[in-house]
Formats: C-alpha cells, structure tokens, sequence
C-alpha cells in the first residue's frame, strides 16, 4: 500500500473515529447552554490531545513501550497502581456510557427494546473484537463515523451567525454564571482529551509495529486527524447553539443531537446523524475496551496485543471480555447512559494527570528515546498543557457539584 | 429525646430527597419551568419533523417516549410537592402545564404517521413552551 493511501485511511479513521459519547454529550449541551462562548476551549483540547498523541505514538514507536509501562516505571508500583486502578474506573465509565450509547442508537433506529439492544449491542461489539483484524476495525468503524460530517452541513444550514462563532474562538466568557462557563470548559477539555485515546493510540502503534521511520506518519496522523475530527465537535457546539439556545432546549437525551441534524436535513440527515452516532460510538466503546485491557495487561507484564490469537494472550483477552461484561453489567441497571457519560468525563479529568506526566517525562528521557527525544516546541506545548491539565484535574468534581452537572 | 428528633429529622430529610412530597421553594419551581419549557420546545421541533414528513416514525416514536417520560418525571415531582404562599399557585400552574406537555407529546407517539395531528400538536407545544418561559421569567 503506497505511503499516501496509508495515510489517507489513517486521516480518515481518525476524523470518523475522534468523536465519542463524551464529545456528543458535552459539545451539545455547552452549545445549548452557552452558545458559541466556549469554541476556542475545543481548539485548546484538540491541540493539546495532538501534542500528546504524537509524543506518546513516538515514545511507542522509538522504545517499543506504550503508556502503561511508562506510568508503571515513572510512578512506582504504588502510584502507578493508583493510577491503574483510577484509570480502569474511568474506563469502565466510559465504555457503559458507549454501551449505552450504542444501544440507544440502534433504539432510534430500529425502535427495538433498549435492554434488547444493549445485549445485542454487546454481543456485536464482542464479536467484533473477537474475529475482526485492528486496522478494519479501526477502518470499519472509523469510516462509518464519516456520517458524522453530517453536523457541519446541518451546523452551516442553521445559518448561524458567523460574526459571533468566530467571536467564539476568542476566549472571553460573557456568562453571567461563571461557574457553569468553567465547567463546561473543563468537561470539553476532558471529553477532547480522554485518557483511553492515548492508551488506545500508543498499544496501537506498537501493535502496528511502527518504527522511527514512521514518525512522519505518527505525526501526520496526529495533527490532520485530531484537527479534522475536532472540526465535527465544532459543528455539534455551533448547531446547538445555532438551533437550541433560542427555544430553550437543554439537551438529555441522544436523540436531540440527533435532531439538530434532523431539523436542517430532514430525514437524511437524521439517519446520517443516527448511523454515525451508532459507529462512532460503537468505535469508541471498542478503544475503550482495548485500552482498559492494555492498561492491566501492560502493568502486570502479562501477554498482550490484538494482532495475537487469544490463546496467545489468555490474560488480555479475558481482561476485555471482563470489562464488556462489567459494562453491560452497569447500564442494564438502568442508569442514564449521559449520566454516565457527564461522572466518566469529570472523573477522567481528574485521572489526567497520572496520564500525561509519565509521557512527558519519558519523551524528555534520552536514554529512551536518543535523537527523537522532546524538542523545544513540543516540551513547551506538553507543559502548558501540563499545567492546563493540573487546574482542571483540581477544579473538574467541585465544579461538578457546584453547578449541578452544569445545570446552575 | 435529642435521638428521637434526630432520628425524626433524618427520616424527613430523606423522603424529602426521595421526592416524597417535600417543599418546593420559587426558585425550585421556577427551575422546573424551564425543564418544561425544554421538554415541550424540543418536543415541538420533533413534532414538526413529523408533521412534515421529514422524519421517521421510529424515531418520533422512540425520542417522543424520552421526552414523554421526562415530562411525567416533572410532574410527578410538583405533584406530590408542596409551597407555601404565592409559590403555590406556581407549582400547581407547572404541575398542570407540565401534564399538559406530557399529554401531547405521548399523542404524538402514538400515530406518528399523522401530520395533521403532529401539525395541531407542534402548536400545541409551541404555546406551552413559551406560556413556560414566561412563567419561568
């Protein structure tokens, strides 16, 4: 496959695949609420989620080692256990949300049962994982997420006002509640910058066995993916505002984001929006299940890897078919899968930390990395970003309570 | 007796958190208008989608039930509330408004085919989400 292609399909799968449950969620519902103020807050969490999808890939593909075991080394057993056991938290959060998500996709499409679907949805998802190769699962449900681009079509015949969205990429927060401005802008940075996207992006470019020589790619990657992804949450915030902020509409439900596609479109547009809720979500719920079952695997030096048989690697194999079920476990209880979504991006926030310092200090290691160690740029980035993450880590749970989940 | 008091005030505090009837300040009752007034703005746009044909019938149905049962929540909510003064004329007005928006969009489910209905139900919706922004000042 010539170099171009490659990277073509890996820019592709990086738009469909960037956007989850958290972006769905939290996009929307700032839009809804806040309008256009908190635009630039995506521009910030997709630069810094390129900053460190790109150090962590070239840490993975110049010492072979993906997240996990840096945070083991770095940290220590005890802290990075803490880190482990936060980290597996999260992602349990996360991948029931996109269970959930999954199932109430295919609810609005097929008008089913919920409970029926979950299973189903699950089901499906285990399958998948079972007998798909990783580059067509990631292709598979990276293109399907294509129908996300749906948003900015529908964003633009909303005919929003132009002069006020690019008044929205200056950060200058014109809400009377300030508290609710900040906590959608720590909940938008930590729905850009989840943590299972690193973990997922890291095992993956060593699975995929890249080396130095596939820097280029990492980058490319990195940089065009992550920025045209990140184009869709923009198109979600700016259609709500756009259509929700007038009527009062305060978003709950799958179904409204679904509706900001439909009412500009009609009933094209609602499909597209509802089959690329159905893949994006569905594509992410299987990241998240890979990467709580690296995260464990790679701490405790177990087998690991997609690309190998089952019996190969008994221990991770099993890991992700525990989380799966632990996850069909949580949302059949009955719990609001947004709700899950709004507590698993909060408390993924909080986890950040434990995430990127590790990055950034084996990036700066020279003994690890040689010539490919940080330069200038990318230090000064990852510790502005650092700092950014430390704040919003300390503030994400008080806002939470605070404001009622936003509510003021 | 301090026990017997505690005791007595813990037991109230949590019917009153179950929403077993506790009291409901303005400020409470005013934030519900504004869940009505979601509930039946969205519910407006769902149900002009459908009175236009440029939805699905699935969909109308699925997403009316969300709406549906969130309006139900509401009024359940008011309902077995109670406010003192002024306030209490308010929470019977959203209570009724809030069953009214329940009504609609529960109709709207189940003949979601029908455009003349969905037509008569957005206006509907429409009158009472603006009746609630209002109320809700």
């Amino acid at each position: 496959m010539s170099k171009v292609f490659q990277i073509a399909l890996g820019i592709l799968a990086a738009i469909g695949g960037f956007v989850d449950i958290g972006d769905l969620v939290f996009n929307v519902e700032a839009g809804a609420t806040l309008g256009y103020q908190l635009l630039w807050v995506v521009v910030v969490g997709v630069v810094g989620i390129i900053v460190y999808s790109e150090m962590c890939g070239r840490v993975a593909a110049v010492s072979k080692r993906p997240v996990f075991d840096a945070i083991r080394e770095r940290l220590g057993f005890g802290v990075g256990f803490g880190a482990l056991v936060a980290s597996q938290i999260v992602n349990l959060m996360t991948l029931a949300a996109e269970v959930g998500g999954v199932a109430l996709a295919l609810e609005l499409l097929s008008g089913l049962p919920y409970r029926v679907l979950i299973v189903l949805g699950v089901a499906v998802l285990a399958v998948v994982i079972w007998v798909t190769p990783f580059e067509w699962i990631e292709r598979i449900f990276g293109y399907g997420g294509l129908a996300l681009l749906v948003f900015v079509v529908a964003a633009i015949k909303l005919h929003p006002d132009w002069g006020d969205v690019a008044t929205g990429f200056v950060p200058h927060g014109t809400s009377s509640d300030k508290l609710v401005y900040a906590y959608f802008a720590v909940g938008l940075l930590g729905a850009a910058m989840t943590p299972y996207e690193v973990y997922f992006y890291s095992s993956g470019v060593v699975e995929e066995g890249w080396t130095p020589k596939d820097l280029g790619l990492n980058r490319t990657n990195a940089i065009i993916g992550y920025s045209l992804g990140g184009t869709l949450s923009l198109a979600l915030m700016i259609g709500a505002a756009a259509l929700f902020l007038p009527l009062g509409v305060e978003p709950q439900f799958i179904g409204t984001v679904a509706l900001g596609a439909q009412v500009p479109l009609g009933t094209i547009g609602l499909l597209l929006a509802l089959v690329g809720i159905l893949f994006a979500v569905g594509g992410a719920a299987i990241d998240t299940c890979f990467s709580g079952a690296y995260n464990v695997a790679q701490f405790f030096g177990w087998e690991w890897g997609k690309g190998r048989r089952p019996s190969g690697a008994p221990r991770f194999t099993l890991a992700w078919m525990v989380l799966l079920f632990l996850a069909l476990l949580v949302i059949m209880t009955g719990v609001d899968p947004v709700l899950v979504t709004e507590y698993a991006v909060i408390f993924s926030v909080v986890a950040l930390p434990l995430t990127y310092i590790p990055i950034l200090l084996v990036a700066n290691d020279r003994a690890y990395m040689g010539q490919y160690v940080n330069g200038r740029l990318a230090n000064a980035l990852g510790l502005f970003y650092l700092v950014v993450i430390l704040i919003v880590a300390v503030t994400a749970i008080p806002l939470m309570i605070l404001t009622h989940q936003g509510q003021g | 007796m301090f026990a017997r008091a505690l005791l007595i005030s813990v037991v109230l505090l949590v019917a009153a958190g179950c929403g077993g009837g506790g009291s409901v300040s303005q400020k409470d009752i005013q934030k519900q208008f504004e869940a009505i007034q979601s509930l039946a703005a969205e519910g407006a746009l769902v149900a002009g989608g459908a009175a236009d044909g440029r939805t699905t019938d699935v969909f109308v149905r699925v997403h009316t039930g969300y709406l549906d049962k969130a309006a139900r929540k509401v009024e359940g909510r008011l309902s077995s509330a109670h406010a003192s003064g002024a306030a209490e004329r308010d929470r019977v007005r959203a209570a009724r408004l809030a069953s009214s928006v329940a009504d609609q969009l529960a109709r709207l489910g189940e003949d979601p085919g029908d455009h003349e209905a969905a037509h008569r139900i957005q206006r509907r919706l429409e009158r009472d989400a603006a009746l609630a922004e209002r109320e809700a000042g």
